[in-house]
């Protein structure tokens, strides 16, 4: 028996192949780039359009007060 | 009324949210090595016409209160003059001048 274990690289290709199968991994030994990444990541999107606060206009406000309250705006 | 600034700023983000699948779709598309080149180079190209609204380096975490652009500190969305006058007010939940 071989002290240090001398296994053919054919033999471990094999081995990590199977591993993959059984485990659903990916199989890449080569470690070609695939963009994989692009799909993995979290989608960030969401969190960018919450980072201002919602502001109320003052259209908005009398829009919402249905008549009862109308502000002129000073801009306008 | 916000700066102009931050309408832009309004503007990407909601433009990057709602292109952001399609974005991540082409950039794998143009990134996979195990794809031939034509398919992998028309993907770029689709890529290059999205506008400069849908990409999400235009968009910068401006402050909240004034618009401003440098400063910014990220936890509080805030510049550092308007950290500074509302945390002296005490607005800012568990912020207190340091000593030790």
């Amino acid at each position: 028996m071989a002290s240090i274990a001398t296994v053919a690289p054919s033999r471990l290709a094999a081995l990590n192949r199977l591993r993959c199968t059984i485990f659903q991994t990916s199989y890449n030994p080569t470690s070609v780039r695939t963009g994989a990444k692009y799909l993995r990541a979290r989608l960030r999107g969401p969190s960018m359009i919450e980072y201002y606060p919602k502001q109320v206009t003052i259209a908005q406000f009398n829009r919402m007060s249905k008549g009862a309250f109308s502000i002129v705006d000073p801009l306008e | 009324m916000p700066n102009i600034r931050v309408l832009r700023d309004i503007k990407a983000r909601n433009g990057v949210n709602a292109n952001e699948i399609t974005r991540r779709a082409y950039l794998y598309v143009a990134r996979n090595q195990s794809l031939p080149p034509q398919v992998r180079y028309q993907a770029q190209l689709q890529l290059n016409t999205f506008g400069k609204y849908t990409r999400p380096t235009t968009v910068k975490n401006r402050c909240t209160e004034s618009g401003r652009g440098r400063g910014i500190m990220s936890e509080f969305g805030l510049c550092r003059f308007q950290f500074r006058l509302k945390a002296l007010n005490g607005e800012i939940p568990g912020v207190h001048k340091a000593s030790w």
